[in-house]
């Protein structure tokens, strides 16, 4: 059975779940400090989750050609929505009461942020990045279309020799990835989270 | 530009019914089945509390797979596509669905007994609208997903706003891709307004919250 | 202001990201040759034994890019950023380079054409002829052309009204010339409907009765498969598609340090092949399900060009 092709796959996915998580939190802080550029910023990730992925590839590979570079491009934008809302709507929520004890504490704005702020919203931040990280899971399917390989190619050959088992094996494939990374998500939160509260 | 339109005018509307109607249908009887599979877990918790990771992980299926299947068996009809982009459409709903009535706290539903409701008029009259939000949630995202996996309905023959996206990337024709892509997220964010507007209107007014 | 200043900041630190993203990417001496790997079996095949050869017999590397579609190779090529793939002299001529095949002077052959055109016109040309010819051929089931009694593309014209054509989304293009519309206009066929479909899923389509009528390449394993028949193309609106692998201009200059025999190497498949053969090749990977790359060792093996 196709394991490069496994391994293709999860090495598209961890590639670009480090993007999505760097440029989802940079953005995410940025339109948690600027009102105007957050409502700028919000509609643009959400219109590109919006667009159908495999024509967002498509769009996408007219600059990065048919690589798997233009799948990881796509994967990184299209999730973006949920990291970045979730990073916004988590920094919002930190209660004002909390953010003036630190500031009566002699605390700089950056201070804060980094050292009360941020560990607050840490709950629904990792959330983001864990529907993230699942949904391109799925989505980095369609990178066998545009020349990425990956376990879509898997199951579309299934499809066109009608070899069951190759669907089912992909597709089986795919689901224990998303269990997988979605436990370990989930066991990196405990201990990050662990000496918090 | 009006070459363009003039080649593919004609072809580009149909692609855009075809693809709206697969959507529209396969997420309309998605909802159906999704809600009241829905209502029937959220009544069987010891059921759903094996059965929610289970469906979950069952959403990262890809449509392709749905897609690919059914063609294998159904073969190049209407019903393959349907099929298909509804089986994949229940999940999101029904997840939704479920944490949605779950969610409703007691104290309504203890409220509404004292007022003599029975339970069937307590799920009708205050948990599903209490739910309403999370539902509605659940159905938009469906749209969205079902906007997007519906491209590869072309991929089995069957049209759709993918026929042009294929084309752009088999004759590496950038033009032809935009032209399927576009339209496509168009569709996505409009009946994402609809379902807006559609949960808007079915909310009663005194659940409604002031949104920011 | 000082939440502004951190939005720019910010901001700069996301922009810094990206262009390191996009840079990454530097040169390196040649050693690797890069194949496009095919959308269907056939170049898929030679890709894998392309490949086996150049690692076998040269001290480069060669590696298979995932597949395209040929004109995206077509253009990478011409921009260096790919060295090989599988083609066709016809594929050349016409549809990368866009010429009708009847500019072909009397007495020239396409291939040779094609490489006079191609010389002059991009950076690519071809090696020597592997020996088939792939064009395309229309094919119906076999019931159906006993039922209308079918034997050549003419005879569909007064049926055509009766049945539904059905292709690869490729040769709907619009822009090509050997295509579904020129190729109706030229016989005068009008047909009940017309459905694009992949490339791999058409012969499930025929096999089922949801489409009538197809185009195939004449080395395909899978109109064999599935009991189709071919019709004789009367007027001769095919050209001709000999396999040849299409290699850029500067690729053995660049490797004639480590691999001064690249040419002849390649050159080992030129005239080996017959349409059946081919046609068997595509069979084991379409129909017997197996791996491109085991087909190709075998045949290889068999032909002495590589050791057990």
């Amino acid at each position: 059975m196709d394991w490069n092709r496994v391994w293709e796959h999860l090495m598209l996915v961890s590639i670009a779940g480090v993007f999505t998580v760097v440029f989802g939190l940079l953005l995410g802080f940025a339109a948690h400090l600027d009102r105007r550029a957050g409502r700028v910023i919000l509609a643009v990730v959400d219109v590109l989750q919006t667009i159908p992925a495999l024509a967002l590839l498509g769009i996408i590979m007219v600059f990065f050609g048919g690589s798997s570079a233009t799948v990881i491009v796509g994967l990184v934008l299209y999730s973006l929505l949920p990291v970045v809302r979730n990073t916004c709507t988590g920094l919002d929520s930190v209660s004002p009461a909390v953010k003036e004890a630190a500031l009566g504490m002699g605390m700089s704005r950056a201070a804060r942020l980094f050292t009360v702020e941020f560990p607050i919203a840490f709950p629904t931040i990792f959330t983001g990045i864990r529907i993230a990280v699942v949904t391109s899971i799925s989505v980095a399917v369609f990178g066998t279309f545009v020349g990425g390989g990956g376990l879509g190619s898997v199951i579309y050959r299934g499809i066109y020799v009608q070899d069951m088992g190759r669907i089912l094996f992909g597709t089986a494939a795919l689901m224990a990835m998303a269990v997988l990374l979605d436990f370990s998500m989930s066991l990196v939160e405990k201990r990050l989270y662990r000496h918090r509260m | 530009m009006s070459h363009l339109f003039a080649t593919y005018g004609a072809m580009l509307g149909k692609a855009i019914l075809v693809h709206l109607a697969y959507t529209v249908t396969s997420v309309a009887a998605a909802t159906a089945v999704a809600l009241v599979l829905g209502v029937l877990l959220s009544r069987a918790p010891r059921l759903a509390r094996f059965l929610m990771p289970v469906i979950s992980i069952f959403q990262t299926i890809p449509g392709i797979v749905f897609i690919g299947i059914l063609f294998l068996y159904l073969g190049m009809v209407p019903l393959t596509a349907f099929t298909a982009l509804a089986i994949y459409a229940v999940f999101p709903i029904l997840k939704n669905t479920y944490a949605g009535l779950l969610g409703v706290e007691e104290k309504y539903k203890e409220a509404a007994r004292g007022c003599g409701m029975g339970p069937r008029q307590i799920l009708f009259q205050v948990e599903l609208p209490l739910a309403m939000p999370t539902i509605f949630a659940g159905i938009r995202m469906s749209t969205v997903y079902t906007v997007s996996w519906a491209v590869l309905t072309a991929m089995i023959g069957l049209g759709g706003l993918g026929e042009f996206v294929y084309r752009g990337v088999s004759t590496n024709n950038s033009t032809l891709t935009v032209l399927g892509a576009v339209p496509a997220a168009l569709m996505a964010v409009g009946l994402g307004a609809l379902i807006d507007l559609a949960e808007k209107r079915l909310t009663p007014r005194g659940l409604q919250e002031v949104k920011s | 202001m000082k939440n502004r200043k951190k939005l720019l900041a910010l901001l700069l630190a996301a922009a810094t990201a990206m262009t390191l993203l996009a840079g990454c990417g530097g040169a390196k001496k040649k050693d690797t040759v890069v194949i496009l790997d095919g959308e269907f079996a056939e170049p898929e095949i030679v890709a894998q034994m392309a490949k086996m050869l150049i690692e076998d017999k040269t001290d480069l590397k060669a590696e298979i890019k995932d597949a395209m579609t040929p004109i995206y190779g077509f253009n990478e090529m011409n921009e260096g950023k790919i060295d090989l793939m599988l083609s066709y002299d016809g594929s050349l001529l016409v549809t990368f380079l866009k010429h009708d095949d009847a500019e072909v002077p009397a007495g020239m052959s396409t291939y040779d054409y094609a490489q006079q055109v191609a010389a002059k016109e991009c950076k690519v040309h071809l090696l020597e002829k592997l020996g088939a010819n792939n064009t395309y051929s229309i094919a119906v089931r076999r019931e159906t052309a006993e039922k209308y009694n079918l034997k050549t593309v003419s005879d569909l014209v007064p049926v055509a009204g009766e049945l539904v054509f059905g292709a690869e989304h490729k040769f709907f293009d619009e822009e090509g010339l050997i295509r579904y519309k020129p190729l109706c206009k030229f016989y005068g066929l009008t047909f009940k409907d017309a459905k694009s479909i992949d490339l791999n899923l058409k012969y499930s389509a025929i096999a089922n009765g949801d489409i009538d009528v197809t185009e195939v390449y004449a080395t395909d394993g899978q109109w064999l498969a599935n009991d189709l028949v071919l019709l004789t193309d009367d007027k001769a609106f095919f050209p001709e598609y000999n396999l040849a692998l299409l290699v850029r201009n500067d690729l053995f200059d660049e490797v004639k340090d480590t691999a001064p025999d690249l040419e002849s190497v390649l050159n080992e498949l030129a005239g080996r092949f017959t349409e059946s053969e081919m046609a068997q090749l595509s069979y084991e990977v379409d129909v017997n399900k197996r791996e491109p790359a085991e087909v190709a060792r075998e045949w290889l093996v068999a032909q002495g060009l590589l050791q057990a």
